[in-house]
């Protein structure tokens, strides 16, 4: 039974995802007490897939019953066991704070699940057709998600995510088909069994190919210059939704891309392609302009938007300077990320919600009036930054290590400079909350956060701590994640 | 709409229009067509039959509340179908050892989703507030 543990964890997810109207319907007070046990049994049964990659490593899976040439294939190695456990804690986390805001609307935590389905089926997909299909589904769930809000921005946010991440969706698709058509299959082990004859048949294609590859991925991934739909739509969406997006969904798009990268193409490519300075001199663009930009912004959300750009940068870069610790950096700074930036979205959330207020000049003296909800967010900001101890200045210490493996010295430049930066746009926040008088007129009328709101941060920022000081358990499956894609 | 030959053509159409429906759902399995396009014919001529005789005489079935219970039926329809592979000792889907036409009734389980989607999209779409 347990060979079917992939596709159980997709239906599982689906099934909530159904059954979640349907009881609101009948009979209202037991949605939250599905919700939370749906995210509840999610979690223990991504824990249960990342055991079994772990134990008996990557399983294959094939649904209908066709073999991989013909059919549809599902992988389940320690990448995909990570990334499904990643998500299903933050996921749950995340839905503890919509229940605790008590939002009343069914479809919103559908929408949800549905969303956490197709991530979990992007990471386990080992068919490009498949990951395709997967990905459709998170991009209307995700625009479902962000203007379910119903206000002008939320939509206007949305509509841009919906037509700019379409035409990402388009050239996947196109080189999706051009892929199938010089290699004659759409399961990444065959395609990179005939990847070497279509290198010297047909590397004009490939290298077309290639390109729609890192523009539609790059555009969901919000990598620099095709990064212009993010802070709208993150800055218009629900506080969970941009929660969610910003830590998780972008980055299991570069997985997916990365996946498909070093399966296929690399090292082969580099003949045809320098697609390691492309992505590097993407990556390096991404973390100093946008730290620039998010040193602008003077809209809390919107900072935090643009410093997703910036985080993005950090997980290209490491992925794409093709050494083993730089992928130990990316895959660290991945999980990493997820928490620092779902605890600064949730606690800017707070901040939102109980005083209204969303400039960052208006938040003096916030510090006291909110201890809880500051001293999580203070912590993810010191973690963002790269403090020793927190979280952070691991992921960035495995990228400077990489990118001396690498000897691109400069990148460790960037990296440090971009510290620095980081430092520029966070630490004001928090020096005003916590040392500057609120001016003459300005007082706040600070709403009570509950403690249903505020906990859930507090977790996300523990684990912030607790990520940082016991580093080398994630580290254990990262370093197996990278000997599979480094060994092939 | 209050013209009597719009109304008397559709009443006269419409038995026609679901039966094709059907005809494309059912027998999509062999031939060209299938769930999809079956789906869509019928949540068609249900969205026809609302524009000639109007809202009222589509809501006397609360038909958002149906809908909806349309929609999560034939997506759990379809879970149940593929899980009942795994039961008969294959992988999801499969349909090696199983007694019926696994896929007649997927399709029936997708044309029922693909109809129910259409016609609320249309409600919705056309909701007088």
């Amino acid at each position: 039974m347990l060979k079917h543990l992939p596709v159980f964890l997709v239906l599982f997810q689906l099934i909530t995802a159904i059954i979640i109207p349907l009881i609101h319907s009948l009979k209202k007070q037991l949605t939250p007490v599905v919700v939370l046990s749906g995210g509840l049994i999610n979690i223990l049964l991504s824990i249960l897939c990342l055991y079994r990659a772990l134990e008996a490593g990557p399983l294959f899976y094939y649904p209908g019953g066709w073999e991989a040439h013909l059919g549809i294939a599902i992988i389940l190695d320690p990448i995909a066991g990570l990334m499904v456990t990643l998500f299903s804690v933050i996921f749950f986390i995340i839905l503890c704070y919509i229940v605790g805001v008590g939002r009343d609307e069914s479809w919103y935590y559908c929408l949800f699940f549905l969303l956490c389905a197709s991530m979990s089926g992007i990471v386990m997909a080992f068919d490009i057709f498949n990951l395709f299909v997967f990905m459709e589904i998170s991009l209307i769930t995700s625009v479902a998600l962000i203007a379910i809000k119903n206000t002008a921005s939320a939509i206007d946010g949305a509509f841009k995510y919906l037509i700019i991440n379409a035409i990402g969706s388009g050239c996947i698709l196109l080189g999706i088909g051009m892929l199938y058509q010089i290699t004659g299959f759409l399961n990444l082990g065959w395609i990179a069994s005939m990847i070497d004859r279509a290198l010297i048949l047909y590397p004009h294609v490939l290298t077309g190919v290639l390109g729609l590859f890192v523009v539609g991925f790059g555009i969901k991934m919000a990598i620099f210059p095709l990064h212009v739909w993010l802070p709208d739509a993150y800055s218009a969406a629900p506080v969970p939704t941009s929660a969610l997006l910003s830590s998780l969904v972008t980055k299991i798009y570069g997985i997916a891309f990365f996946r498909i990268i070093y399966i296929v193409f690399f090292p082969g490519i580099s003949h045809v392609v320098p697609l390691g300075s492309i992505l590097k001199i993407m990556a390096a663009l991404a973390i100093l302009l946008g730290s620039f930009f998010a040193i602008t912004q003077v809209d809390l959300m919107r900072m935090l938007a643009y410093s997703s750009v910036a985080q993005i940068g950090y997980i290209v870069l490491g992925f794409s300077l093709f050494t083993g610790s730089g992928l130990k950096g990316a895959f660290l700074h991945i999980i990493n990320y997820a928490f620092m930036k779902s605890t600064m979205f949730l606690a800017a959330g707070n901040i939102i919600r109980s005083t209204g207020r969303r400039d960052i000049k208006n938040l003096d003296g916030l510090g006291s009036k909110m201890p809880v909800t500051f001293t999580a967010f203070t912590i993810a900001a010191l973690a963002m930054i790269g403090i020793p101890p927190l979280n952070g200045f691991f992921s960035k210490w495995y990228l400077v290590l990489g990118s001396l493996e690498a000897n691109e010295p400069v990148l460790v430049v960037i990296i440090i400079l971009s510290s620095l930066l980081n430092a520029a746009y966070y630490l004001p926040v928090i020096v005003r909350a916590y040392f500057y008088k609120p001016a003459a007129g300005e007082e706040f009328k600070v709403k009570v956060v509950e403690p249903k709101m505020y906990i859930p941060v507090v977790i996300l920022g523990l684990s912030c701590i607790l990520l940082g000081l016991g580093v080398n358990w994630p580290l254990k499956v990262i370093n197996r994640s990278v000997t599979l894609l480094m060994g092939g | 709409m209050k013209n009597l030959i719009i109304k008397k053509i559709t009443s006269i159409l419409l038995p026609f229009m679901l039966m094709y429906g059907f005809y494309v759902l059912l027998h999509g399995h062999t031939s060209p067509g299938g769930g999809f396009a079956g789906g869509a014919i019928l949540g068609t001529s249900l969205v026809f039959f609302t524009i000639v005789f109007g809202h009222r005489a589509g809501e006397r079935f609360k038909p958002r509340l149906v809908l909806m219970f349309m929609v999560s039926t034939g997506a759990l329809t379809y879970i149940v179908l593929g899980l009942s592979g795994i039961v008969s000792g294959g992988n999801f889907l499969s349909n090696d050892n199983l007694p019926f036409n696994l896929g007649l009734l997927l399709e029936t389980a997708i044309g029922l989703v693909v109809a129910s989607v259409l016609f609320s999209l249309f409600l919705e779409l056309t909701r007088e507030e």
